[in-house]
């Protein structure tokens, strides 16, 4: 796989980068038959900068890796990184998205952490080779599945806000009683949108192989969120897109807010290989 | 296939009930999504790795992201550092006191040095001078 034709191959040990500017950059690692040339292979995506992506075999498996200047990832600052669209970060975490999202368009992906350099391909193959059973083990286990991540944000009902009170003709016990009537509203509706999550965490996850919790930035006003990715066999994925159908609407009927992304390569659920750490 | 209901950021559609199943319209990842699937995520085979995430560019990359902006990490999920001890213990941060305390004093040293050689060329140096002797 490379940035023309989309074919397969290893190129010849030569034309090594002459100084330690350039660095092989690894996207993924992915089985050799998944990345075979067909007839109705897509054009790939150009990695990081521009790069093309190259296929580097050893034992049956390939890694996706770029041969990349460093002085842009030198670059960042640590004490600004831009962040911005435009800036090299994004850039550069966006081709590596798409290196991998194409990849796993073909076949299983084991998506590689963002700035993973190695000095040359023999120590990209030597990283291979070191990892290799736990690799192939790992394809293995996520073979045809895909990754999809779910967020809830809930909103406060307006039970939450305080009610305008008439303080001039209030007195001690009709305070109490109207702030305790306040918190039991308070605690119903808190009680309702936890529900809400838990059910819709209980529906996805039951067509889910596996399921893995993620932080969750709250919701408006600290209202409760639930963020997780889920674990989804891509073959058939009908259950779990009924039941994320089903959650869609119940949000919305709710007032909450869900936003979903998948299928994806397997972020979340790849697992790097204890020897080879 | 990527969809929200109640859009509340930009580039989220929203999605439309349509009663048997759910309409939807692609929706383009925000960086912030693409940065919380990327930077920590997928695996790692050591070897004799020039630029390793892993270690110390990891840890300096999310340092980047926390100093940079604390309120966009924690907008993508990202609030490792509050559990980590290695960011929240005290020694580092008197550490790190401690080295910004003397870089000042550097800097403080440089300036007076630089103020001391200006003085004869100045057209009113004695009074910078003294300006300068009073403000330390």
């Amino acid at each position: 796989m490379t940035g023309t034709g989309g074919s397969v191959r290893d190129r010849p040990h030569t034309g090594e980068p002459p100084d330690g500017d350039h660095g092989w950059y690894v996207y993924a690692v992915v089985r050799w038959p998944d990345m075979a040339p067909g007839t109705d292979t897509p054009e790939p995506p150009a990695g990081i900068d521009g790069r093309p992506v190259v296929a580097i075999r050893s034992d049956g498996l390939l890694a996706l890796a770029s041969d990349l200047p460093l002085g842009p990832l030198h670059a960042v600052r640590p004490d600004a990184p831009d962040l911005t669209e435009q800036g090299w970060l994004a850039r550069a975490a966006r081709a590596h998205d798409e290196v991998l999202r194409a990849a796993f368009d073909r076949g299983t992906v084991l998506p590689f952490r963002f700035g993973c350099v190695y000095r040359d391909r023999d120590e990209l193959r030597h990283a291979l080779a070191s990892g290799r059973r736990e690799l192939h083990a790992e394809l293995d286990r996520l073979d045809g599945l895909a990754e999809w991540t779910v967020h809830v944000r809930t909103t406060p009902e307006p039970s939450d806000d305080p009610a305008p009170r008439d303080t001039a003709r209030a007195d001690g016990t009709s305070y109490l009683y109207a702030r305790r009537d306040r918190e039991r509203r308070r605690a119903a509706a808190r009680a309702r949108r936890c529900h809400l999550l838990t059910s819709v965490a209980d529906e996805l996850a039951r067509p889910a192989t596996d399921v893995l919790v993620l932080p969750a930035p709250g919701g408006t006003d600290g209202a409760p969120s639930w963020r997780a990715s889920h674990l989804v066999d891509r073959g058939h994925p009908d259950d779990f897109l009924a039941a994320l159908h089903a959650a869609v609407e119940r949000c919305a009927a709710s007032g909450a807010q869900i936003a979903v992304r998948g299928p994806l390569p397997p972020f979340h659920f790849t697992r790097t290989p204890d020897r080879a750490r | 296939m990527s969809l929200t209901s109640q859009p509340q950021q930009p580039g989220y559609p929203a999605v439309q009930p349509t009663g048997q199943r759910v309409g939807y319209q692609p929706a383009a990842d925000s960086l912030a999504d693409i940065l919380e699937r990327v930077l920590d995520k997928g695996i790692v085979i050591a070897g004799d790795i020039m630029v390793n995430v892993l270690d110390i560019e990891l840890l300096t990359l999310k340092v980047r992201l926390l100093v940079a902006s604390v309120d966009t990490a924690r907008e993508m999920g990202i609030d490792w550092w509050e559990h980590d001890p290695f960011l929240t213990g005290g020694a580092r941060s008197r550490d790190g006191e401690r080295e910004l305390a003397d870089r000042v004093r550097q800097l403080e040293r440089q300036l007076a040095d630089r103020g001391a050689r200006d003085e004869p060329s100045s057209p009113d140096g004695g009074r910078n001078g003294t300006d300068r002797g009073a403000g330390r």
